[in-house]
């Protein structure tokens, strides 16, 4: 039952790249199954909001699933071996972008709320927030920022079941910033350049002084390439590595560039924390014609492992998948920094069906068996 | 024949080994068993109580290739690699780097089976009780396929080992010299697939493990160990050993 409906709702919610219908599907699918459904607005997005065992939107709640409806952009469609949104469902798993970062979680925990709605057990009241911006830093919680939850789970991919793979439960996620660096030069004609400085030579030079930041490890693979794919799962993250996102000049016409500029993310760790890491790029880069500044930074969140969600989706998790879960850090910064910033809840966990590895990557999916197995860990939480 | 020990306090840059009487092997104060095992799959962790200890095996293998029986496996590492999924976990639960057992090369050894050897064994005045399965025990899956077979006293762990394509490797483990000392050198210091891929020195890699795992951790001493291995070893030798019902060798 739960495998059908939850295949069925993940489907519907993949074939679509627009955060509006899946909202609206989402809500429907909830609202026809008795749960109490709120759609509120946020700068012309939907965030949908249900509640289940709780009598009012402002009543603080036990659990609190945060999902997002929003997809990163699917990138060239002739990467992927059928169209991105087209929810194709092969040898029992559907394929598409958000399949298994952000809709298919979603569609689990709107399943396990649905089955508890229509008369299992529910022993905790339980809110359903699915966010439209998750791609861009989940601003949209301030359209909610008055709910209170004492525990969040934060519907991101963790659990695949194969031969390969054991159950991911990460309570802790790594933090991360992001550097702007920005080399300015002398124009000159492009065709008589060793009359100016040329910005973008230098590059190299800091691209090279960025790597270095997270030197090589000598045994675990650091850099692009290095690790086998097959073999990755041992390490999961991988070692924090600099990854520069943008580039931009700035270059009069037939003149050299008078402007370089360099975006670069950087996880971090609770033993290399942003500032440290900045200060040890300062060190490295000659700082003349030179500017390097911190643009945003996300901080290293622990979760608590003695507190009952933990608990209780350990618990669930070893009863639904017969496996102890393999505790990992969540690659990046979740919800949760913006859910414990706003005081939303200061206990969570990141649990969800599906492979945080596929993420933004040609040809995501999740296995159907996956999204089932999540509905069940869902209800057995909720069901105290 | 009687349990043996080490001498003194054996140290390597990850862990130390103390003596012990008659307790089999603890690891963080977890006693090595089947039913602590917590995971699986890309290493063996153990918990009990609170405790934890992770990449189990390899400690277990170093002392079961050297004929040690009751010993206290103690972490000592101070500092943290995040890099290593391992480290990362502990930190996670709230525990310190000490959590973690394995060295961080990848290999069995990290200078144990050295230490060991240095401190010396010792031979207790407390019999020991051999053991074997008490039926053949037979465990098929993604991973490949493993047989234990029961064997008389003195028979020790007799392997054969096929790891993916490379040529078998055939092994006595005795019950109380362990291994042969130019085969454990080999063993102790053969990288983990995760760490170089499917090599050949990862198959002698797997066959410490498998030590490890089965004399270790499982305490069978006598038996007829067959495995063909595609994947993960733990994820065959731990579920036969749950799988063993272990009795005393005849």
């Amino acid at each position: 039952m739960s495998q059908q409906q939850v295949l069925e709702l993940a489907k519907a919610m993949i074939s679509t790249p627009e955060t509006d219908k899946t909202a609206e599907t989402l809500s429907n699918f909830l609202s026809g199954k008795n749960v109490n459904v709120e759609v509120a607005n946020y700068r012309g997005k939907p965030v949908v909001l249900a509640f289940l065992g709780a009598e009012e939107a402002g009543e603080k709640v036990d659990v609190l699933m945060l999902g997002h409806t929003d997809v990163a952009p699917p990138g060239p469609e002739e990467l992927w071996d059928s169209p991105p949104f087209s929810a194709e469902v092969e040898e029992g798993v559907p394929r598409g972008r958000g399949a298994s970062d952000g809709k298919g979680p979603s569609a689990s925990a709107a399943v396990a709320l649905a089955e508890l709605a229509e008369g299992a057990n529910l022993g905790r009241s339980v809110a359903l927030l699915a966010l439209p911006d998750a791609e861009n830093d989940y601003e949209s919680l301030d359209a909610v920022k008055d709910l209170r939850a004492e525990s969040a789970i934060v519907l991101e991919p963790t659990f695949t079941i194969s031969a390969w793979s054991a159950p991911i439960l990460c309570i802790s996620q790594r933090g991360g910033m992001l550097i702007r660096i920005v080399l300015r030069g002398s124009p000159a004609h492009r065709a008589l350049s060793w009359y100016g400085e040329n910005p973008i030579l230098r590059l190299g030079e800091v691209l090279n002084a960025v790597s270095e930041l997270w030197p090589s490890h000598q045994y675990y693979p650091t850099k692009p390439g290095q690790a086998q794919e097959d073999l990755l799962t041992a390490f999961l993250l991988g070692a924090p590595t600099p990854t520069p996102i943008d580039i931009r000049t700035e270059t009069a016409a037939q003149g050299t560039p008078t402007k370089a500029e360099i975006t670069v993310y950087i996880p971090t760790t609770p033993n290399r924390e942003a500032e440290e890491l900045l200060n040890s790029l300062k060190s490295k880069v000659d700082e003349t014609n030179t500017t390097i500044e911190t643009v945003k930074t996300w901080k290293f969140l622990d979760g608590n492992p003695e507190s009952w969600l933990v608990k209780a989706l350990h618990r669930a998790i070893f009863e639904v998948s017969g496996q102890h879960p393999l505790y990992e850090w969540y690659p990046w910064p979740t919800a949760a920094n913006r859910l414990i910033e706003l005081g939303i809840t200061k206990d969570f966990a990141i649990f969800g069906p599906g492979d945080f590895r596929l993420s933004h990557r040609p040809n995501e999916y999740v296995g159907v068996q996956d999204l089932a197995q999540a509905v069940e860990i869902y209800k057995r939480v909720l069901g105290g | 024949m009687y349990r043996q020990t080490v001498k003194t306090v054996a140290k390597s840059p990850v862990l130390e080994v103390r003596p012990a009487r008659g307790t089999g092997i603890t690891l963080n104060g977890i006693r090595a068993s089947p039913e602590n095992v917590v995971h699986n799959l890309f290493r063996v962790d153990m918990a009990w109580q609170g405790r934890r200890a992770y990449i189990c095996e390899h400690p277990m293998s170093c002392l079961r290739m050297c004929g040690v029986h009751d010993a206290e496996v103690v972490g000592t590492r101070t500092e943290w690699d995040f890099t290593r999924p391992e480290d990362r976990s502990a930190y996670s639960l709230g525990l310190g780097p000490d959590a973690v057992l394995g060295p961080p090369d990848g290999t069995i050894n990290g200078g144990m089976v050295d230490a060991i050897l240095e401190a010396g064994i010792a031979k207790l005045d407390i019999l020991k009780e051999e053991t074997t399965v008490a039926e053949k025990v037979e465990v098929e899956n993604p991973h490949g396929r493993i047989t234990i077979e029961p064997a008389p006293e003195g028979t020790g762990l007799q392997i054969y080992l096929q790891f993916g394509p490379f040529s078998p490797i055939e092994a006595v483990l005795d019950v109380y010299r362990g291994l042969e000392p130019e085969l454990r050198r080999r063993v102790a210091n053969a990288t983990t697939p995760y760490l170089k891929g499917f090599t050949e020195d990862a198959a002698y890699h797997t066959l410490g493990d498998l030590i490890g795992d089965i004399a270790g951790t499982g305490g069978i001493d006598n038996a007829y160990v067959k495995a063909t291995v595609f994947g993960s070893i733990h994820a065959l030798t731990i579920t036969a050993c749950r799988k063993a019902k272990i009795v005393k060798t005849k």
